[in-house]
């Protein structure tokens, strides 16, 4: 057996990489967007109209966590080149670096964002979030901000509100459920 | 096999090139057949599971129905906000995951049980090493018997190939022998080497993150520690490498490159042993 085996080229790029990269952060990015989405359709076309303190706040937590997602790939693909390299260049040294840090952030935002996350809800129910700054229509309006007292209108709306946002975020958890049950059975091997 | 790959990709997964160990362990199908059914099981439904989830239904029902008769827009949007937790929840339990106890022992326990099957086996061997084969026939043959030493259920393997030149290492330091064995890996680069005769695969799962973890050292011949009678590369963990081996599933996505290195490095050698024997083995 030859105990000096000629020095190969490493793949860099496994086949089959990407797809599954990518078919991952597309489940992520149903389950995690699809039902923030079906949250944020409840919340902006009832009063307070347009991007309040809630919507604003569910639309952060989604995406942030998509872009946490987006950050983990490319730690992951700077660190695949980095460790492929046979020769301690500045490509090898930079993208290690770059790796690193990305990792790191990635998980400070998923530590911050869970933590905000749980924080917003306990403002939520505490009612600290009924002030007049949340209750009128701050963002994107300035001046013309007003407050809504009564719902009297809105009734109908909100309930068909209500439908297609469960609707819609059973439908995505719905598709998450089967791909997820899809791509997690093992095959029958013999 | 295929199966406890599939499984084994929420795990920290390495492929030893230790030709010792390598040679040492038959891939029969029982050896791979018990791989992967004691490693591509899932989480069951027990009944406390089942109570949760149905917890996180009804609270669900209540918040729609709150919502529905009451026109709180609030309950609702939280309520949906908070539908990824239970498919989280369901998800774990369809992937597998395993504690680091069961991953030392199975691998362990599987390839012991195989050598101690493979003495009453008839097995193939060839072997580069070996002596030339006339093409056209097959030379068989049977393993010894290992002694298994019953205080720590330490198991030595003699294999016939190696017996001229590994002889005194093997007596030392049998693979088998080593708890550890894990650790004597090195980096993927398995296919050409097992190209040329191995007939015999071993996957070792590294639960130890501390200790174990893929070398990024190019050497690919482990040296033998004499202290400890343990196989070792110097491994270091480098804050680029360490999240691979933390044992959840959150960190695949570190891991997705190597898995899929070694998914094709195995299959390849799969597909060579089983598809190119002639071509391969008995030149």
């Amino acid at each position: 057996m030859a105990t000096t085996p000629p020095a190969e080229k490493k793949v860099v790029f496994p086949p089959g990489a990407f797809t599954s990269m990518f078919g991952a952060a597309a489940m992520a990015l149903i389950l995690q967007g699809g039902i923030t989405a079906a949250a944020v359709i409840v919340l902006i076309p009832i009063p307070p109209l347009g991007l309040d303190c809630r919507s604003l706040g569910y639309i952060i937590y989604g995406a942030t966590g998509i872009f946490i997602v987006s950050l983990t790939i490319t730690s992951t693909i700077l660190a695949r080149i980095s460790e492929t390299r046979e020769r301690p260049t500045v490509v090898k040294r930079f993208t290690a670096f770059i790796a690193i840090t990305l990792r790191n952030i990635s998980f400070l935002l998923a530590f911050t964002n869970r933590i905000g996350f749980i924080v917003f809800h306990c403002l939520q129910f505490s009612n600290f979030l009924d002030n007049c700054y949340c209750l009128a229509n701050v963002i994107g309006r300035g001046t013309d901000s007003y407050m809504v007292y009564t719902y009297e209108g809105w009734i109908s709306k909100i309930r068909n509100l209500h439908i297609v946002a469960t609707v819609l975020a059973a439908f995505f958890v719905f598709v998450y459920m089967v791909s997820l049950w899809v791509m997690s059975v093992p095959p029958d091997y013999s | 096999m295929a199966a406890a790959l599939i499984s084994l990709q929420q795990i920290p997964l390495e492929l030893t090139e230790d030709e010792r160990l390598l040679a040492s362990i038959p891939i029969t199908n029982s050896w791979s057949q018990e791989i992967g059914d004691r490693l591509s099981r899932r989480g069951t439904w027990s009944l406390a599971i089942v109570k949760y989830v149905a917890w996180v239904v009804i609270t669900f029902a209540f918040a729609l129905v709150d919502s529905f008769m009451f026109g709180s827009y609030e309950g609702h949007a939280t309520a949906i906000l908070w539908l990824w937790l239970l498919c989280l929840a369901i998800g774990w339990l369809w992937v597998p995951t395993f504690t680091r106890s069961e991953l030392r022992s199975v691998p362990r326990s599987s390839n012991q049980r195989s050598v101690k099957r493979a003495t009453t086996a008839v097995r193939r061997a060839t072997t580069a090493d070996g002596p030339r084969i006339p093409k056209g026939r097959k030379r068989f043959v049977i393993d010894p018997v290992p002694e298994v030493n019953e205080e720590n259920e330490k198991v030595k393997v003699e294999s016939i190939q190696e017996d001229a030149k590994r002889e005194e290492i093997d007596q030392k330091a049998s693979p088998l022998s080593n708890p550890t064995y894990h650790q004597s890996t090195t980096s993927f680069r398995s296919p050409p080497e097992i190209q040329q005769g191995h007939d015999h695969l071993a996957i070792s799962v590294s639960p130890n993150a501390n200790q174990s973890a893929v070398s990024r050292t190019r050497s690919p011949k482990p040296s033998v520690n004499p202290e400890t009678d343990e196989l070792f590369v110097p491994q270091k963990l480098t804050l680029l490498n360490r999240d691979e081996h933390r044992l959840t599933a959150t960190f695949n996505y570190s891991r997705i490159m190597r898995y899929l290195v070694l998914v094709n490095d195995v299959l390849t050698v799969l597909d060579k042993l089983t598809g190119e024997e002639d071509e391969v083995g008995f030149r």
